[in-house]
């Protein structure tokens, strides 16, 4: 009993500081960066880092130790401590996230711990909004306003579409409303029937959209604004606070398509964990490489909405879509 | 690999939770203080609280240089979705955003009481 208890801990040590989370999330944000800026140097006819490191893959880790050195400077009418903390909690909740994955050599879950993924997802735009709220620029005023909006209008379609793959793997294979058991089946959840295939479609199609507006992706980064509200939330960062900021925004990008990845696109599948675990897991990071890849072109190729437009569109058709979506899971 | 641990949703929410503090801990001790003192710049402003707000491209003083956060979200929502905001103001009586979130703390309380107090069967 005793030792069943001391390997939990030391597991759940592991794989919260280790691997999959803290340093293995470091160096995704540093291989997705470098990712993301050779895919949007491609689509604007230029190179891309190429200097740092093999290929430029370092570019990332270089410009975070660069924001790192500057001097920690802050308005005189802003919170101090606060901003940080919040901001380095938001970090700590996304890497948590990790453990309740696949990913995870021995994950931590039970019935209904899907309560607990949302909760701790909605951590990180917490402490994005919280950060805007901290400092007195009107430009930031205008970014947290802007970004309340869209989280208004996002979050409820988000959680909607997520919670439908969730339902129908309790309906059919007794997950329990658990995420990390229904990221087991999801390959089987599209084949059940109709209306659970119709159900999943509708999820996905009003999840994609909530995701890329949760995420800021264009045409939902009308938050940070760089050339109309000089980067909003963000305007009086700089220094080791905006690095923090970045290590919120860029792991969000990261947990967050994973999370898509296990609920819509098949999980693991071909593979299970419990058969060839390695595999399993490089089956997933390559089908999150394609959603990234996605958003990153999408990011790339798309103007940006007015925030009217945009929480106009949200709650015009991806929140009844989402509505739709979850009765046609429940009663189908 | 292990087959993994299975908790009740409240253990696991501690879990988590005390997962969340202890990352959250690490990133705070080694990416903001052990970095910065390590590879921090060592030339220093005679103070690091700036006085100045920045803002297009020049330097302003003062703490009244704010923009009512409320104001800009229900504008936003005012013009996004019209009607709704019409039918919102008619029945709650108010434009203003912390009225609607005492009216949503209300319904909030209703539910928590309904799930409380309210047992199936």
């Amino acid at each position: 009993m005793v030792d069943a208890m001391y390997m939990a801990v030391i597991d759940w040590f592991i794989q919260l500081l280790l691997y999959p989370g803290l340093v293995f999330m470091v160096a995704m944000i540093i291989l997705t960066q470098w990712f993301a800026r050779k895919v949007s140097a491609r689509i604007q006819y230029r190179r891309g880092p190429c200097y740092t490191g093999p290929l430029g893959i370092l570019q990332p880790f270089a410009d975070f130790m660069k924001l790192l050195m500057k001097e920690d400077v802050v308005s005189r009418y802003s919170l101090r401590l606060a901003p940080v903390l919040i901001a380095s909690l938001g970090v700590g909740a996304l890497a948590a996230v990790m453990m309740m994955t696949p990913l995870a050599y021995a994950p931590f879950y039970g019935d209904i711990d899907v309560i607990v993924l949302f909760y701790l997802l909605l951590w990180s735009s917490l402490a994005i909004l919280f950060l805007g709220i901290s400092t007195p620029n009107p430009y930031t005023s205008l970014g947290v306003g802007r970004y309340l909006a869209l989280l208004a209008s996002s979050e409820p379609v988000y959680i909607a579409s997520f919670l439908v793959p969730v339902i129908i793997a309790s309906k059919r294979y007794g997950a329990g409303y658990s995420f990390y058991r229904t990221s087991l089946v999801a390959h089987k959840l599209w084949t059940g029937s109709i209306g659970d295939a119709l159900a999943m479609l509708l999820a996905l199609a009003a999840g994609f959209v909530a995701m890329m507006a949760v995420l800021e992706i264009k045409p939902f980064d009308f938050p940070e604004a760089e050339g109309e509200i000089y980067w909003g939330v963000f305007t009086e960062y700089g220094g080791p606070r905006l690095a923090l900021a970045f290590f919120n925004l860029f792991l969000e990008r990261i947990v967050i398509p994973i999370v898509f990845v296990l609920l819509f696109l098949g999980g693991t599948a071909p593979y299970s964990p419990a058969d060839n675990y390695a595999l399993a897991v490089i089956t997933v990071l390559v089908k999150y490489l394609v959603v990234f890849f996605i958003l990153t072109v999408i990011d790339n190729m798309m103007p940006r909405y007015r925030p009217d437009q945009a929480v106009r569109k949200l709650w015009k058709y991806t929140l009844p879509l989402a509505f739709l979506a979850l009765i046609a899971a429940v009663y189908a | 690999m292990v087959a993994g641990y299975v908790y009740d949703p409240y253990i696991l929410a501690l879990i988590y939770s005390a997962g969340m503090f202890v990352s959250g801990l690490v990133v705070y001790l080694v990416f903001y203080k052990l970095f910065h003192k390590l590879y921090g710049s060592k030339v220093r402003s005679p103070s690091r609280l700036k006085d100045e707000i920045v803002m297009c491209g020049m330097e302003y003083e003062g703490e009244e240089l704010t923009a009512p956060i409320s104001k800009v979200f229900t504008d936003i929502m005012r013009k996004a979705l019209p009607r709704l905001h019409k039918g919102l103001y008619e029945k709650t009586g108010t434009g203003v955003l912390n009225d609607w979130f005492a009216w949503m703390l209300i319904i909030l309380f209703i539910l928590v009481a309904f799930a409380v107090f309210i047992k199936p069967g």
